[in-house]
């Protein structure tokens, strides 16, 4: 009924995770690599951003949410958002 | 038919049985005080076992081993005796060679209306004589810092064991659920020796752990660096709710999933919330002044101001801070470890803890909050009555040391056990730090044999096979 410690996630990793130089410069560099495999099309470069991070395409929900925010803010606010994700870091 | 060997049989399996149930039965009674925990609201609020008079703990930690013969322990005998051999003292303690006997390095005279006896070290906490309570008779399990620290903020002095406030905030949740449940604080002069263990989960699920913050030096990683914009940050927070989300959907029922999301949740309610509550600009100048966070000396101003965060922490329902006075071992110059010159070191010390602390102490009654917080004033071991051999200072003594507390569910004015005459080691009511444990629990409406935590096939708990509560310095 309880969670084992294995489970258990503080708010200091999601800080970690979500704000550290480190993690930002990797989202970065992955950005990059993708930028340069896709000649600017954003629908493509969300296509490989999925697969590349998670192995998968992206869902019809994720794709449009996934290309208004790359257009808008940049490749590499997705690469940190699938950092980030419970898919990348859990098997459930 | 009964005959002998059916008999006895019969009797047998008729006593296990019985055995084995009543082994059930505390089975179940131990699993039923056990907290609940609902892994996507690890931190939500629970409620004790039975009605305690507490609902948070302020732990003020002085770290090195604050002398009690130069704070709270009077000791005449020692005045008279000073420059005197300690008869059938030991040749050796932990550092080196003993020296004499030596009188405490400061006066003492009575204060408030108890007329308790406190040096002149603190004039601003002797203040606080009338609303608190001593234990005159603390013993430690170690007479090494690291060590000493484990025991006193964990109960055990091996490293791995979870912080007093990792318990409490398993057994409790907390009352807030934009800040951490349990803050720590370390000292502006450096982290104490034991450094994380004093706010360790442990064994604990690690959403207990102490997050660690003062005035100086904020949560690390609490922002994205300034490459990241604002608009960059919200864009992306958006977009990882909602993927996280619906893969939540594809997952159903897994905890594990829920609780990280919500501990994304809580890290970003703290972005906002943790600036908030470390802005002291919206405290008046005489709150300022009164804990002397005015003081040229940088490292008293810096001190007060982690005592005034401390206040604040408490004020919006923070369940556990623990904020340290005196940082890692450093010869005595960080820290309360007065082992060569105590009187010049303790000098700068005092200065530093006194004012504020007293403050702390002040403001939390005079707004009322004292009423529902316990406060401890602790520190990992004593020290020796004599100086050290061709030294100004004492040496490690976990003989006998004291400790107090105040606010909710104390009775004020009562000094509980003693040291012998010469306060080299607790005499009358010997007390351990697992009965400061089982006390401080208890105030807080738990029993310390009943929270417990299986790990590794033992029924864990803080105050280990021990403790006993001081009834004596309850209201």
């Amino acid at each position: 009924p309880m969670p084992q410690r294995s489970q258990s996630t503080t708010a200091l990793q999601a800080l970690n995770l979500f704000n550290s130089p480190f993690v930002i410069e990797r989202a970065d560099v992955i950005a990059k690599r993708i930028e340069g495999q896709t000649a600017g099309n954003p629908a493509d470069q969300v296509e490989q951003m999925f697969e590349l991070v998670l192995g998968r395409p992206p869902e019809q929900t994720e794709r449009s949410a996934a290309m208004d925010v790359i257009q808008q803010h940049g490749l590499s606010v997705l690469s940190r958002v699938l950092l980030n994700s419970n898919e990348f870091l859990f098997l459930p | 038919m009964l005959n002998r060997r059916n008999f006895l049989e019969q009797t047998v399996t008729g006593l296990s049985s019985i055995a084995l149930t009543s082994l059930l039965n505390q089975e179940s009674l131990l699993a039923a005080t056990r907290p609940v925990i609902d892994p996507a609201q690890p931190h939500a609020p629970r409620q004790s076992p039975f009605r305690g008079a507490a609902k948070n703990v302020l732990v003020i930690f002085c770290a090195g081993a604050c002398s009690q013969l130069e704070t709270y322990d009077f000791k005449p005998e020692l005045i008279k005796h000073d420059g005197q051999p300690l008869k059938d003292g030991p040749a050796v303690t932990f550092q080196g060679p003993s020296g004499n006997l030596a009188r405490p390095q400061y006066e003492f005279r009575p204060r408030g209306e108890s007329g308790k006896m406190v040096s002149d070290m603190i004039p601003h906490m002797a203040e606080l004589v009338d609303d608190i309570s001593f234990i005159h008779s603390l013993t430690s399990k170690s007479n090494t810092h690291g060590p000493a620290e484990n025991y006193l903020s964990t109960g055990f002095v091996l490293d791995g064991f979870p912080s007093m406030g990792a318990w409490v905030t398993y057994a409790l949740g907390t009352e807030n659920q934009n800040l951490p449940a349990f803050v720590a604080i370390p000292d502006p002069r450096g982290v104490p020796q034991a450094s994380v263990n004093n706010w360790g989960p442990g064994f604990l699920p690690a959403v207990f752990q102490g997050t660690p913050f003062s005035s100086t030096q904020p949560i690390q990683n609490l922002t994205a660096p300034e490459t990241v914009s604002l608009n960059q940050d919200l864009a992306a927070r958006e977009l990882l709710q909602l993927i996280n989300r619906e893969h939540l959907q594809r997952n159903p029922g897994d905890s594990e999933l829920a609780a990280r999301i919500a501990s994304y949740e809580l890290a970003a309610r703290m972005q906002l919330s943790v600036p908030e509550i470390s802005d002291l600009s919206t405290e008046s100048s005489t709150t300022l002044k009164m804990y002397g966070a005015d003081s040229n000396n940088a490292d008293k101003a810096a001190f007060a101001r982690n005592c005034i965060l401390s206040r604040r922490l408490i004020e919006q329902g923070v369940r556990f801070v623990q904020i340290f006075n005196g940082a890692y071992a450093s010869g005595g110059k960080l820290n309360w470890d007065g082992h060569q010159k105590l009187k010049e070191q303790y000098d700068v010390h005092g200065e530093i803890m006194d004012q504020p602390v007293a403050a702390l102490f002040k403001d939390l009654k005079q707004r009322g909050l004292l009423e529902e917080t316990l406060v401890v004033w602790c520190t990992e071991f004593g020290r020796m009555p004599m100086f050290q051999k061709g030294a100004q200072g004492r040496d490690h003594n976990p003989q006998g040391f004291t400790a107090w507390l105040g606010g909710a569910g104390i009775k004020p004015g009562v000094s509980y056990g003693a040291t012998d005459e010469l306060g080299f080691k607790a005499v009358e009511n010997v007390s351990s730090v697992h009965d400061l444990h089982a006390t401080m629990l208890h105030l807080l409406g738990l029993d310390h044999t009943q929270l417990t935590f299986r790990h590794n096939g033992l029924e864990r708990r803080l105050t280990d096979v021990h403790g006993h509560v001081i009834k004596e310095v309850l209201a």
